[in-house]
């Protein structure tokens, strides 16, 4: 008989980081994914990443194991993107605390969707024309700047930011087509 | 006053609503391209507080814009454009019919389809067995999806001659260099010098005047050598260099070998005294002085899930700093070397490892980058056929030309322009690095068991082999050592850096590169894979050695908690003191 999880304290267990690690790699994607709706700059949003996972782990031993990880990384997540926007808003202009506040408690009551957005994602980026298949992943795989495509491809930069808004426009559509034919279309 | 009037005051008119319809997409679209004015930025809050539909849009387009990073196009697992455009997936087809309206079935009816009729039925079996997967576990992580399609090949894949990716990557800019007849004014960088990306600089004995990219005003004294490796960082390798840093959110520091400098709002100097020792004077305010932590970057002891397959995510994590890889559908987990676990590659394309993280957007940026030194380590047990143009990767990052590599070669007489020393053709354990100023070299180990250097029977006899490779701007040397013994090396003059990281994915036991040019997978295991940002020494990996066969981890106790810190603090120091510090221990020597 195994022993009961909740009785048994966290920094007791043997196997406590290869747990975190295991729960961390599952759901990893899915708090990237969150993370990076609120904060738009990969760079930016690879650095909230990178802090709400080394407060995950530092936080672990708190964590309660009868209840869900996902909700709890959203929580430190969330967290971390206001922290985000607060020591940016000194020297840029952002969006007002209250909303940024609305904004990630809005993210997160969707965040349920967001497995079938993706996968409704994948396919629609999978029937891009090459060139716009192309931009995907310069932009977003190698993180590119909207600079050094219009460089590379002896573009404007202006047509690069159109481009890309013209893309992720079809896209959204096309996302909002295959979710309402599968009926996933939140209500 | 009804209540029609009072919803009507409080609600947008008809007029109003559709402006803002027409007006919320553009304004969010030029939000997720950073290209929002401050103006802009207002009216978007203005409708994205007053209606909540708005909000879902904005998240709507916003969470599509996270996702896109995911996709597997974006991660380069998506379908290799091969010329013939009107060839869609089935899946692609839907998407393209509300743009142009053909039928499914004739979208389907596509010249893969037709090549490759028993495949596509077996990879629709396939793909309804990942999409079930991909629904009960939609956090499994994205890259795995192509890797579950993937059928193994048994074969090693036909290798070509565009395995090197040339291109040249856009390198990140660290600094600007003045006119030595420039004015000393840090807010006229721009107009005063040319930006200069990660290099080693000389100067005389007027010295040099530099702005760093995060606006540090730098200046060697005298005869100097200096790498500028960052935007806040730079290596003295000799002379003198001294630092001031205006703006108190910025920082910029100096490395003397394990020695770093770090300011805190100051001005400061750095000072070589002879080989070992250095002078730290604080001209104002404090600074901070650190010792390099000995640990590496990321370290996968490929231990978690107990080796377990049935409970195997198809994902491993570093244990420094938590950073995952997908696994490829071929690759297995075995008993470990050190540890419980192990990976086997078998050759095939499936068996590979890809690190997701540690890319910067330009060559020079992310964590996977190194400048001053770096070292490579991993304990294998190899089956490399060796057979001519048969290659096996060990660790591999493809930045264009800027590439780290340590992998099995035999190429004869092709890309001998990359080998530094230059060796005879033949089977070879190769160190490749792109050295600034110096383009990308080799450093090819021949396997002729001559010199000290081992076989390839030696390495290929079914036992583990602990294999490190190192190189250190400090020193200049670059070598290979093989069961914690130096076994080849080649001397660069001192101070030259390494140029790498960047854009693309790092990977273990293969080499997928830009486009999926490559796949030169691993025949064997390779267990606890390090990455380091600087050069262990010969006693360390000596060490390291002993403790790995003693079936324990290389660095002493095993980490119990991811710790990403490269440099413990020593002392401070403040305004008019000079302390001396030995560079090598990294520790006052006075």
């Amino acid at each position: 008989m195994s022993p009961d999880r909740s009785t048994r304290r966290p920094a007791d267990r043997k196997d406590d980081y290869e747990e975190f690690l295991g729960l961390f790699s599952r759901n990893q994607s899915r708090v990237q994914a969150y993370i990076r709706s609120l904060v738009p700059d990969a760079a930016h949003a690879d650095d909230v990443f990178q802090a709400t996972s080394l407060v995950l782990w530092r936080s672990f031993a708190t964590f309660d194991r009868d209840k869900d990880f996902l909700p709890w990384a959203f929580g430190v997540a969330r967290h971390q993107v206001l922290m985000f926007w607060r020591t940016k808003r000194r020297d840029r202009h952002v969006f007002s605390e209250n909303l940024l506040e609305t904004l990630a408690d809005d993210a997160l009551a969707r965040a349920d969707f967001a497995a079938d957005r993706q996968r409704a994602l994948d396919a629609c980026v999978d029937g891009l024309p090459p060139r716009q298949r192309e931009l995907v992943r310069m932009f977003y795989g190698e993180n590119q700047s909207a600079d050094t495509i219009a460089a590379s491809w002896d573009r404007t930069v202006h047509a690069v930011y159109k481009a890309l808004k013209v893309m992720r426009k079809s896209l959204l559509e096309c996302v909002e087509r295959r979710l309402a034919t599968e009926g996933l279309l939140p209500e | 006053m009804n209540d029609q009037h009072v919803r009507d005051q409080n609600m947008p008119n008809d007029d109003q609503h559709h402006d803002d319809h027409e007006r919320l997409p553009s304004l969010t679209a030029d939000y997720l391209n950073g290209t929002l004015g401050p103006a802009e930025t207002a009216e978007l809050e203005s409708l994205l507080t007053k209606d909540p539909m708005a909000r879902q849009v904005f998240l709507d387009a916003s969470l599509l814009h996270a996702q896109l990073a995911a996709t597997p196009v974006a991660v380069g697992y998506g379908p290799i454009p091969d010329g013939d455009e009107g060839c869609l997936s089935p899946v692609a087809a839907s998407f393209q019919l509300a743009e142009s309206g053909p039928e499914p079935d004739a979208m389907q009816s596509c010249r893969h389809g037709r090549k490759h009729n028993a495949a596509l039925a077996a990879g629709l079996l396939l793909a309804a067995a990942c999409l079930a997967l991909i629904l009960t576990e939609p956090a499994a992580p994205r890259l795995a999806v192509r890797d579950r399609l993937a059928v193994p090949v048994a074969a090693p894949a036909e290798p070509n001659d565009l395995h090197y990716d040339n291109r040249q990557l856009p390198i990140t800019t660290v600094a600007v260099l003045h006119d030595e007849d420039s004015r000393a004014d840090a807010a006229d960088t721009a107009a005063a010098g040319r930006d200069i990306t990660p290099s080693t600089l000389e100067s005389a004995a007027a010295g040099m005047r530099l702005t760093s990219a995060d606006g540090a005003d730098v200046r060697l004294e005298g005869p100097s050598r200096f790498g500028f490796a960052s935007g806040d960082s730079g290596a003295l390798f000799s002379g003198s260099v001294r630092a001031r840093v205006a703006d108190p959110t910025k920082t910029f520091s100096v490395v003397t070998s394990n020695l770093r400098v770090v300011d805190l709002g100051t001005e400061f100097r750095v000072s070589h005294l002879d080989a070992d020792r250095v002078a730290v004077t604080v001209l104002d305010g404090d600074v901070e002085v650190q010792s390099r932590v000995r640990l590496p970057v990321c370290y996968w002891p490929f231990d978690d899930r107990d080796n377990d397959r049935n409970k195997d995510d198809r994902v491993t994590a570093d244990a420094m700093q938590s950073m995952p890889a997908a696994l490829g559908d071929a690759l297995q987990r075995c008993d470990g070397i050190v540890g419980p676990g192990a990976l086997r590659f078998d050759n095939s394309m499936g068996s590979f490892v890809r690190v997701q993280g540690g890319t910067g957007e330009k060559v020079g940026l992310g964590t996977l980058s190194a400048a001053e030194g770096i070292t490579v380590e991993a304990l294998i047990i190899s089956h490399w056929t060796a057979a001519f143009r048969d290659y096996d990767e060990i660790y591999r990052k493809e930045d264009g030309n800027c590439r780290v590599l340590l992998c099995f070669q035999n190429d004869g007489d092709r890309h001998t322009c990359h080998a530094e020393p230059a060796v005879a053709p033949g089977p070879c354990l190769s160190f490749g690095l792109h050295l600034a100023g110096r383009d990308y070299k080799e450093l090819d180990m021949p396997l002729d068991g001559r010199d000290g250097r081992p076989t390839v029977a030696e390495l290929t006899d079914g036992r583990p082999h602990h294999v490190v490779a190192t190189y250190d701007s400090f020193t200049g040397r670059k070598a290979i050592f093989i069961d914690g013994t130096l076994r080849f090396e080649h001397v660069y003059p001192a101070g030259t850096l390494i140029v790498s990281g960047g854009p693309e994915p790092a990977f273990i036991g293969s080499h997928i590169g830009h486009e999926n040019i490559g796949h030169e997978n691993f025949n064997g295991v390779i267990d606890e894979l390090a990455l380091y940002d600087f050069a262990l020494t010969p006693d360390e990996i000596a060490e390291h050695h002993e403790r790995a066969r003693r079936r324990e981890t290389y660095f002493g106790p095993r980490p119990t908690r991811p710790n990403a810190a490269r440099w413990q603090a020593i002392t401070r120091i403040t305004e008019g003191q000079t302390r001396v510090f030995n560079s090598r221990t990294g520790l006052a020597a006075e």
